[in-house]
């Protein structure tokens, strides 16, 4: 047996052997933070995998993609057609459809050219096999399926399956049926395939395809074509490598990705607190045998390698446990990440599990990695254990204490250097300098919780002692006793307690100013868009929905709002969008919300326009100069402001538009351009809506004008009417939903953190017995000792929970001040739900107080005899 | 062993001066009893021949070896190789078997014989049956033999002990003084032995007494 296992049985082994409960708890906080890490790192995988798969299915083996910027018209096929001498081309045409046999599923439809689709995307045709069938694939009406698509909703060759595209009833008829293969695996299978007009018909395109994908042959230069096929184009179109498409689908929803990421590692945070704190206790309590082993010439690389090992060896089963329970996650993470992405930014693309291969790698090594740093720091502490076993219990922590004046300075330091990171700008895109500057916070907070543990100790001890009697100054002066080992587990709790604290603030405070948001822009009475049966928009209207709600008697106007994606002057993709600026300012955007009392109390009606300005006003002029306004999340991802001029892609080419105002928008991160309806129409040509705000006159009910509406759209409409109150429903219903996740990782993180506490309270429980022991021979009652426990526990509980309050407020101001507009570019108005606070740390006080239960047990089982015996 | 005015001061509001001036010398096989009234710096002597502290001020050279100067990698090779300490708490580590807690100095120096030098030990200090129980399992003066084995099996020729029987019954505690006496004879090393019995001062060669950090002949 060598010497090292010798040491390593001595340190750690053996210990844990004798105690295997505490060695547990450890492991179980590497495990959920692990956990929590694989589960969210796999939904966010599968989304962007499954957006890309999408992407890549549809852009195939083409060389060069042409598009423009509100689609490519049919007659620019014409001048393509020198591509056959030197390849092939095939157009596309896709959108979205709503089924309509009972299922409500959404479903894509892509329209091809199957000529020269064959060389350039994947279409495997499963059946029809004779000529006869094949040549009914091109008839109108008549669509392709994926085999497991077809299966799922019944549908053979024949079989006629109705729509509902854009708010419009529609038919198609099943030709044949596609191998999930290619094109087929677009939007995760469930696809339609039609040919070009058929598509275009349904999804009421006319004249444009959405892109037309070119492959050349062997040996083609691509440079020489690209050159060829630029000087062709017309003005509006231009070329894109294949890639672009899935490189932006793996871009989307990047921020809310990267934060969701950052709250999943909040619980390995925590964790690896639980894990440092772990071996800390360790080597406090077993600084005897180390002693000992320094004594009969136990090198310091030794004892650091065995606790290191330790540490190593706790983060090995932490991260094996951590990874099954995080395969059990995957699926209610996927679901939740997969239903706020389908909300808030692709309406449509249907997310498939990824494999968890990946998922499962990256959480081990975040896993081990961070085990290993949290086993570190006290593992070099035991190798400064001196060589001496004269050393008292409490003299490592009376060492500390003289090093107070240090931490306290490097926490300023730390403070400092985070009060300069808010300052600086995002890298990227992302707010890295703002996420290091909550590690510093939290850096800050761990250097200061010894003094904060002495501070604590040294004010509560005369309530306490005023209060409980001689069990409360007992107390106090356990607590202040151990200033490092308490420091660690105040640390994790205040740390978790703090970031929870942050999240309600910053969620109420997003919620109260979305509330506001929806109240001040939300001008209409009633909203009218393609009916889905679901919350999500899925299609366009058709141009003539608006001169059918023009004629129903009651209504004062219509504003046929359009949203669609575009691009700025550099091909960057952005949202265009249109409004009517002449009914909006009639029907005073920015303030007939709050006739409704949609707006909470005291908000402000300059809400809408960041710069406070009366929205009709600056809507009005804006549409008589030709202005546009910019989203907020516009202006801080571009650094505009009012006045600049900003130059975008239109069909009529490169435009120069002049900003005439900022507007506080929370409907999508991307950033948006929003147009006056006329001089949309004018530069885009695109007649659809997106959908349609209706004012009613006044007295005339929203209830009966909606009945109105459905009795018009008859047969041939299939439309979703609902009033402005049930729409901000909606919108507050999928803020909630987004941030239910970040509810449960926060309740891990805090249960995590109190687990802590029961940890540090039973090691020091366990490692004063014979103090509790003595105490019990010169009188102290069972009960006395047990209260005596409790009642550090419940002082831990406070001291933990103002420095959360402190760090909460620090981590607020990042999130609301720096963190949030940097990854999203949204104000938020600060709002502080003291209740809903107050309400947390009364839970996590009670929690900590239960912490205390069982170390009290064990605290009052210790036996007089036996600690006098020892003495 | 050479002491040349040692000093140990603890630092702190009020420093404590452990050992003031402290000149000592012992001879190669000498036994030398340290005795005075507790917190006169017996311990604290012994700390500092045996390398686990050092001195403020002054010199302890070992053979050739200036324990003052030498760095702390050296001093642990110092502990590990040439001095064998027993402690009044016997600092057996709970973990290991008694026969681990003897084998573990030499296996640290990388020996091979470990197990064979740790069973004669054991055969000598009489504890051959209970080498597999843990130092839990022992009586006191088993415990004290054990430590003695431990202090041994590294051939060091220097062997502090530190109130050895003042956690032992009378008997026990005359046991443990023999067996001191017996392999010093038997090995010739040089004991240093801290006490304030008398009974158990009278063992050894010479006897100086420390009172206050004083050291006095007797």
């Amino acid at each position: 047996m060598t010497a090292f296992r010798l040491v390593f049985r001595a340190l750690v082994t053996g210990p844990a052997r004798r105690r295997p409960i505490r060695a547990l708890v450890p492991v179980l906080g590497v495990a959920i933070g692990v956990a929590a890490v694989a589960a969210i790192h796999h939904a966010n995988r599968s989304v962007t995998e499954s957006f890309r798969e999408s992407a890549r299915s549809i852009a195939g083996r083409s060389d060069l993609v042409v598009v423009g910027a509100a689609g490519v018209p049919l007659e620019e096929l014409e001048r393509l057609r020198f591509l056959w001498r030197v390849g092939s081309f095939a157009p596309l045409v896709s959108g979205n459809a709503v089924l309509a046999d009972g299922s409500g599923e959404v479903v894509a439809i892509l329209g091809t050219d199957y000529g020269g689709e064959a060389s350039i995307r994947e279409m495997r045709l499963v059946a029809p096999s004779t000529a006869a069938g094949r040549l009914a694939l091109s008839s109108p009406g008549s669509a392709l399926a994926p085999v497991p698509f077809a299966k799922r909703h019944g549908l053979a060759i024949g079989s006629r399956l109705p729509l509902v595209v854009g708010g419009v009833r529609a038919e198609v008829t099943i030709a044949g049926l596609l191998e999930l293969s290619g094109l087929a695996r677009a939007s995760g299978g469930d696809v339609l395939v039609t040919d070009v007009f058929t598509a275009a018909r349904l999804l009421g395109r006319s004249g444009t395809v959405d892109r037309v994908d070119v492959v050349l042959d062997p040996g083609v230069s691509r440079d020489v074509i690209r050159r060829e096929l630029s000087r062709r184009l017309s003005a509006g179109l231009w070329l894109e490598p294949p890639g672009r498409a899935a490189e932006a689908a793996g871009r989307m929803a990047r921020a809310f990705r990267f934060n969701l990421n950052a709250l999943g590692s909040l619980t390995l945070a925590v964790g690896m607190f639980l894990v440092a704190n772990a071996v800390s206790v360790s080597v406090l309590r077993r600084r005897p045998e180390i002693a000992t082993l320094r004594a009969l010439g136990t090198s310091r690389a030794a004892v650091f390698a065995a606790f290191l090992v330790e540490g190593l060896a706790v983060g090995a089963v932490g991260t094996l446990v951590g990874e099954i329970g995080g395969l059990g996650l995957a699926r209610s993470a996927l679901s939740a990440v997969a239903g706020t992405v389908s909300s808030v930014y692709s309406r449509t693309g249907k997310i498939s599990a990824a494999d968890f291969g990946p998922a499962a790698l990256a959480a081990a090594a975040v896993g081990m990695v961070a085990t290993l740093l949290a086993a570190a720091l006290p593992a070099a502490e035991a190798t400064r254990v001196p060589p001496s076993p004269a050393m008292r219990p409490g003299s490592a922590d009376a060492a500390r204490r003289l090093r107070l004046p240090r931490r306290i300075a490097a926490a300023g330091i730390a403070i400092a250097l985070a009060a300069a990171l808010s300052r600086a700008g995002p890298i990227n895109g992302f707010p890295y300098p703002g996420f290091a500057a909550v590690a510093l916070v939290v850096a800050a907070l761990a250097l200061l919780s010894p003094a904060l543990v002495a501070a604590g100790a040294a004010l509560g001890r005369p309530p306490l002692e005023r209060i409980f009697g001689a069990p409360g100054r007992l107390a106090s002066r356990l607590f202040g006793g151990s200033p490092a080992r308490n420091g660690i587990a105040v640390t994790a709790l205040a740390m978790a307690l703090g970031m929870t604290f942050a999240m309600i603030a910053t969620v109420a405070s997003m919620r109260a100013t979305v509330r506001t948001w929806v109240g001040t822009t939300l001008s209409a009475d009633l909203w009218v868009r393609a009916g889905s049966g679901a919350s999500a928009i899925v299609g366009d209207l058709p141009p003539e929905i608006v001169a059918v709600l023009e004629s129903v008697p009651g209504i004062a106007g219509v504003d046929p709002f359009r949203t669609r994606e575009g691009f700025d002057a550099a091909g960057r993709a952005i949202t265009i969008a249109s409004s009517d600026f002449h009914v909006l300012s009639r029907a005073g955007g920015g303030f007939s919300g709050k006739r409704r009392g949609l707006i909470p109390k005291g908000s402000d009606p300059g809400f809408a326009l960041l710069d406070r300005r009366d929205p009709r006003a600056v809507a009005e002029a804006a549409r008589r100069s030709g202005e546009v306004l910019v989203s907020e999340p516009y202006a801080r991802a571009y650094g505009v402001g009012r006045g600049d001029a900003i130059p975008l892609r239109t069909p009529k080419g490169r435009r120069v538009f002049r900003v005439a105002g900022v507007y506080r928008d929370f409907s999508n991160d991307r950033g948006t351009v929003l147009f006056d309806r006329s001089l949309y129409l004018e530069l885009f040509d695109d007649f659809r809506v997106t959908s349609a705000g209706v004012v009613a006159r006044p007295g005339t009910s929203p209830e009966a004008l909606r009945r109105e509406i459905l009795a018009r759209a008859g047969e041939r409409f299939a439309l979703d009417v609902i009033t402005t109150r049930e729409l901000s429903d909606q919108i507050l219903r999928i803020f909630d939903r987004t941030f239910a996740v970040a509810n449960v990782l926060e309740g891990i993180a805090v249960a995590v953190a109190v687990a802590g506490i029961a940890n540090a309270l039973i090691a020091s429980a366990v490692e004063r017995r014979r103090s509790f022991g003595l105490l019990r021979a010169v009188g102290a009652s069972r009960a006395q000792i047990r209260r005596t426990v409790l009642i550090e526990a419940l002082l831990a509980g406070l001291v933990a929970t103002a420095a959360a309050f402190a760090a909460g407020a620090a981590f607020t101001a990042l999130l609301i001040g720096v963190i949030n507009p940097q990854s999203f570019g949204w104000s938020v108005v600060p709002t502080i739900p003291a209740g809903r606070l107050a309400g947390a740390a009364a839970i996590v006080l009670a929690a900590s107080l239960a912490a205390g239960v069982v170390p009290g047990w064990i605290a009052a089982a210790a036996d007089p005899a036996a600690a006098l015996a020892e003495e | 062993m050479v002491c040349e005015r040692v000093s140990k001061v603890y630092p702190g509001a009020q420093p404590v001066v452990a050992l003031d001036s402290v000149a000592l010398t012992v001879a190669p096989g000498e036994f030398l009893a340290v005795v005075g009234p507790s917190g006169g710096g017996k311990s604290t002597l012994l700390h500092l021949i045996a390398g686990i502290d050092r001195a403020s001020s002054g010199s302890i050279t070992v053979g050739d070896l200036d324990l003052a100067s030498l760095p702390e990698s050296r001093l642990t090779l110092y502990r590990r190789r040439d001095v064998g300490v027993v402690f009044q708490f016997f600092n057996l580590l709970a973990h290991l078997t008694v026969r681990e807690n003897v084998e573990l100095p030499r296996l640290l120096d990388g020996k091979r014989d470990a197990a064979e030098r740790a069973g004669e030990l054991l055969d000598r200090v009489d504890l051959a049956r209970r080498r597999d129980a843990h130092p839990y399992e022992l009586s006191g003066g088993e415990m004290q033999r054990a430590a003695i084995a431990r202090a041994l099996v590294t051939g060091a020729r220097l062997l502090l002990a530190d109130e050895p029987t003042g956690n032992l019954d009378s008997r026990h505690g005359e046991e443990v003084l023999a067996l001191i006496d017996e392999v010093r004879r038997e090995r010739g090393v040089t004991v240093i032995l801290a006490t304030h019995s008398d009974a158990a001062a009278r063992r050894a060669d010479r006897i100086v007494e420390l009172r206050d950090g004083r050291l006095k002949s007797r």
